[in-house]
């Protein structure tokens, strides 16, 4: 039945087309994403200011790491890139662990058949909210309303309330501690609409056979939650911590932004920052390339061996067992056969 | 059919393909404009403004026409362009800078000269912020003719060919500046002895006062009187105390650290480094002074330059005075934003004579409107009486020997912000004495910005301790540095 064109169509191959359609990603791809990579693993061994067309090898990653090598300031690199990465860390804490609490009770609260919440897309929608403004208007309205001095809203209403004395502000944005508190502050109320909607999904991905199994059995609502709902939510929690921590590890809009003046605060100075500040200091023979490069490559390393281990505990345990079971199994099956055969 | 199917694949994969370059030469287009992305919408603003203000100045040079022949009689027409060797194919004159204020009073002054098309392009909030964003928008491929740069940096754009050509290429030589402050002539000149840049002004700085408060809390009701009363450091000092006595400690005696350190190192002539040696003697003498004055209430060390609290403190009548540049005294400028237009302000020479920043004009060598960027230059750095002109409009101290002379002989000029003092009779002495040229270098901008930065944050601790701190954080930001 097969008409002349049918048989002609057959010996088409379609591959090439498939390569013809994918052939401009990747091209694109290689020139602005793989070779940049790359030469940022170049920079790395390259020197700084005057002399980033030198070749120093670990020179760098020794001056980053240990505060040894061929500038007087090797002590400082490593203090500063130090100070950065913890920095970093405290920072993506301090919004990670309020962010996922919060989220996880609201979304456990959203999706909770018992609980009949009036208005809850509104109250989605509200929280999901700040999410969509960038972080430089946020940014701008938090030192707006926080600012150091009793011009600003904050301290100044704090000062007529009579909380803190009138010579006193609270430095919410100059302040060591406070400015950290702030941008955790900001970053949770940033992101944790966000997560809350991914854990939402989570929970209603749960078949509620299961939570009408265990109200049927008498458990009550702790223990439905921490029986049922979070075992079952742990694929998305290690996707929620996955991808926070790669954020959290590359935290640079609010860090950067969140000051007074001219310059970027050192105290919330994140490694992005850090790596971006050295980048970027006025011209070419001025900026600190080899650092900044080093600086990337160490994060990229530190993300990678986060990474693993986030995936290496959470990996499915059971499936696993299964697995080496059904192999172990078919070994023995194996063995078995062979015996068989030799005893015919 | 299959021509169809295939015609189609074609058309999406030529889509695809030009999709993705196009987001490309979108990408580099968002990195060029990151260094204004604090200003994306202001800069078009700007340039918005810019336009208008031509337009206006269009008119205004119409209405007033009458008014500038009756005075000088030698108004428009009178500009003349240097041998250019850059070309000519740009008909709009576009100026990169971050000081709009400055600019736009040269762009209404030059409009009773000429009806060239000049805008700017605001880059950078402040000198800090331009120092690095330069670099981008320079590299950028967008348009910019010339660019302003600041004494703390400007040695970087200066002995980088790719940044900045020569004034030469616009027929402007060093001869022309016969009449300069010789100071900004060798900021200007390049290690190689070459002149890359030119500026409109000799920053000579003062100490300006609220006369109210100084009248209420001090009893002192003349400029003279009040000179007497801080004729130097000790002096300041005493009269500090006097100050916060006799307000309770409402009102301090300078506004910041940062205008404090100004006044203070730059009369020294001693530079950030010497070879590659990081020097720290003005900072420890001036660590040793300020942590006095904090301990003592004579200045907030809360309070940042160019913020809203520098702001507030003088309108509130919470500081007793600024140390300001030439470039601060004009209309719109930081005296009437911090101390609003009541005339209630003074200034005097201060402790010491001292001069603060100034700017340059530089060529980029993509400049493509030479002819106009030739005559612009000219207008506003060789010109005598357009510098004169300039002056008295802006307020601005001018690098022009005859031009400042003629203005404080003729008494011609009085600024309502200041109760009609004349600034320049007061800042001509300061700017004959200005020697800047051996004490900038590339480094400046950065030392500077560290050295408060860790002051401030660290204020509370022991002398040694700050400048250690300084020098750590300084040579950890410059490799090429030694202690």
């Amino acid at each position: 039945m097969a008409s002349a064109a049918q048989s002609r169509i057959k010996s088409i191959s379609y591959a090439k087309y498939g390569y013809m359609f994918i052939a401009p990603f990747f091209l694109v791809y290689c020139f602005f994403q793989i070779w940049p990579l790359i030469y940022t693993f170049i920079l790395s061994f390259k020197g700084n200011q005057a002399n980033n067309a030198e070749w120093v090898g670990f020179d760098n990653y020794s001056q980053i790491l240990f505060g040894t090598g061929s500038s007087q300031g090797a002590a400082g690199v490593h203090e500063e890139f130090a100070r950065a990465l913890g920095n970093t860390f405290v920072l993506w804490f301090g919004n990670f662990i309020p962010q996922i609490l919060l989220s996880l009770l609201l979304a456990v609260w959203f999706t909770d058949a018992k609980v009949k919440l009036p208005g809850k897309g509104f109250f989605k929608i509200v929280m999901y909210m700040p999410n969509i403004i960038t972080a430089a208007s946020v940014a701008a309205l938090y030192v707006n309303l926080f600012g150091d001095s009793k011009y600003y809203f904050v301290n100044s209403t704090l000062m007529k309330l009579g909380f803190i004395a009138e010579s006193d502000p609270i430095q919410f944005v100059a302040g060591p501690t406070a400015s950290k508190v702030m941008v955790m502050f900001i970053q949770t109320w940033l992101w944790f609409g966000n997560t809350m909607i991914m854990l939402m999904s989570g929970i209603m991905g749960i078949s509620p056979s299961l939570f009408e199994a265990a109200d049927i059995d008498g458990a009550n609502s702790t223990q439905q939650f921490f029986k049922i709902t979070l075992p079952l939510l742990q694929p998305i929690m290690v996707y929620t911590l996955v991808t926070s921590m790669i954020g959290g590890l590359q935290m640079f809009d609010l860090p950067y932004l969140y000051h007074n003046g001219a310059n970027f605060s050192k105290q919330l100075e994140t490694v992005a920052v850090y790596i971006y500040y050295n980048f970027n200091k006025g011209t070419v023979d001025q900026a600190s390339y080899g650092f900044a490069g080093a600086a990337s490559i160490i994060i990229f390393a530190i993300t990678a061996v986060l990474g693993s281990i986030t995936f290496y505990m959470n990996r499915d345990k059971d499936a696993i067992a299964k697995k080496k079971q059904r192999k172990k199994a078919e070994k023995q099956m194996k063995a078995k056969m062979k015996q068989g055969g030799l005893s015919i | 059919m299959s021509k169809l199917t295939r015609t189609l694949a074609l058309l999406a994969s030529i889509a695809v393909v030009s999709t993705a370059f196009v987001a490309c030469g979108g990408g580099t287009e968002s990195t060029t404009s990151t260094p204004a992305a604090n200003n994306t919408a202001s800069t078009a603003d700007n340039a918005a403004e810019g336009g208008d203000a031509a337009a206006e100045g269009g008119d205004a040079a119409a209405e007033g026409g009458d008014a500038s022949t009756a005075e000088g009689g030698d108004a428009s027409g009178e500009l003349t362009a240097g041998n250019v060797s850059l070309p000519d194919t740009d008909d709009t004159l576009t100026i990169v800078c971050w000081t709009d204020a400055d600019l736009q009073n040269m762009f209404d002054v030059y409009a009773n000269h000429s009806d060239a098309k000049v805008i700017y392009q605001q880059c950078g909030g402040n000198g800090s912020e331009a120092s690095t964003q330069y670099a981008t928008y320079l590299n950028s491929g967008d348009d910019v003719d010339l660019f302003v740069a600041e004494a703390g940096w400007i040695l970087n754009y200066i002995n980088d060919d790719s940044m900045s050509a020569p004034l030469e290429s616009l027929g402007i030589t060093t001869a022309d500046y016969a009449d300069a402050y010789q100071y900004t002539v060798e900021i200007g000149t390049d290690n190689n002895g070459v002149l890359k840049a030119a500026s409109w002004q000799a920053a000579a700085g003062g100490y300006a006062y609220n006369t109210t408060l100084a009248e209420q809390y001090l009893g002192v009701t003349s400029a003279d009187d009040m000179q007497a009363k801080i004729s130097d450091w000790d002096k300041f000092a005493a009269t500090a105390e006097e100050l916060k006595t006799a307000s309770e400690g409402k009102v301090t005696m300078a506004a910041t650290i940062g205008g404090l350190w100004q006044a203070f190192s730059t009369a020294k002539n001693a530079a950030w480094v010497n070879g590659t040696a990081i020097q720290t003697d003005v900072a420890k003498e001036f660590t040793d002074m300020i942590k006095g004055y904090v301990d003592n209430g004579y200045v907030n060390p809360n309070v940042e330059q160019w913020t809203t609290d520098w702001t507030n403190v003088g309108l509130q009548g919470e500081t007793l005075g600024y140390f300001y540049s030439t470039w601060c005294l004009g209309e719109g400028a930081q005296l009437e934003q911090n101390g609003g237009t009541d005339g209630n302000w003074n200034i005097v020479v201060g402790p010491q004579e001292f001069f603060w920043g100034g700017s340059w004009l530089c060529v980029s060598p993509n400049c493509n409107t030479a002819t106009e960027a030739s005559k612009f230059v000219k207008a506003f750095t060789t010109d005598a009486s357009i510098m004169e002109e300039y002056a008295l409009y802006s307020g601005d101290f001018t690098n022009n020997k005859v031009a400042m002379d003629k203005i404080v002989a003729d008494g011609s000029n009085s600024n309502p912000l200041l109760g009609g003092q004349d600034q320049f009779a007061v800042l001509s002495e300061v700017a004959a004495g200005i020697k800047m040229s051996d004490s900038i270098t590339k480094y400046d901008q950065n030392l500077k910005d560290t050295f408060l930065d860790t002051l401030k944050k660290n204020i509370d601790s022991d002398t040694d301790t700050i400048i250690s701190t300084f020098t750590t954080q300084a040579l950890a930001d410059n490799p090429d540095l030694t202690a």
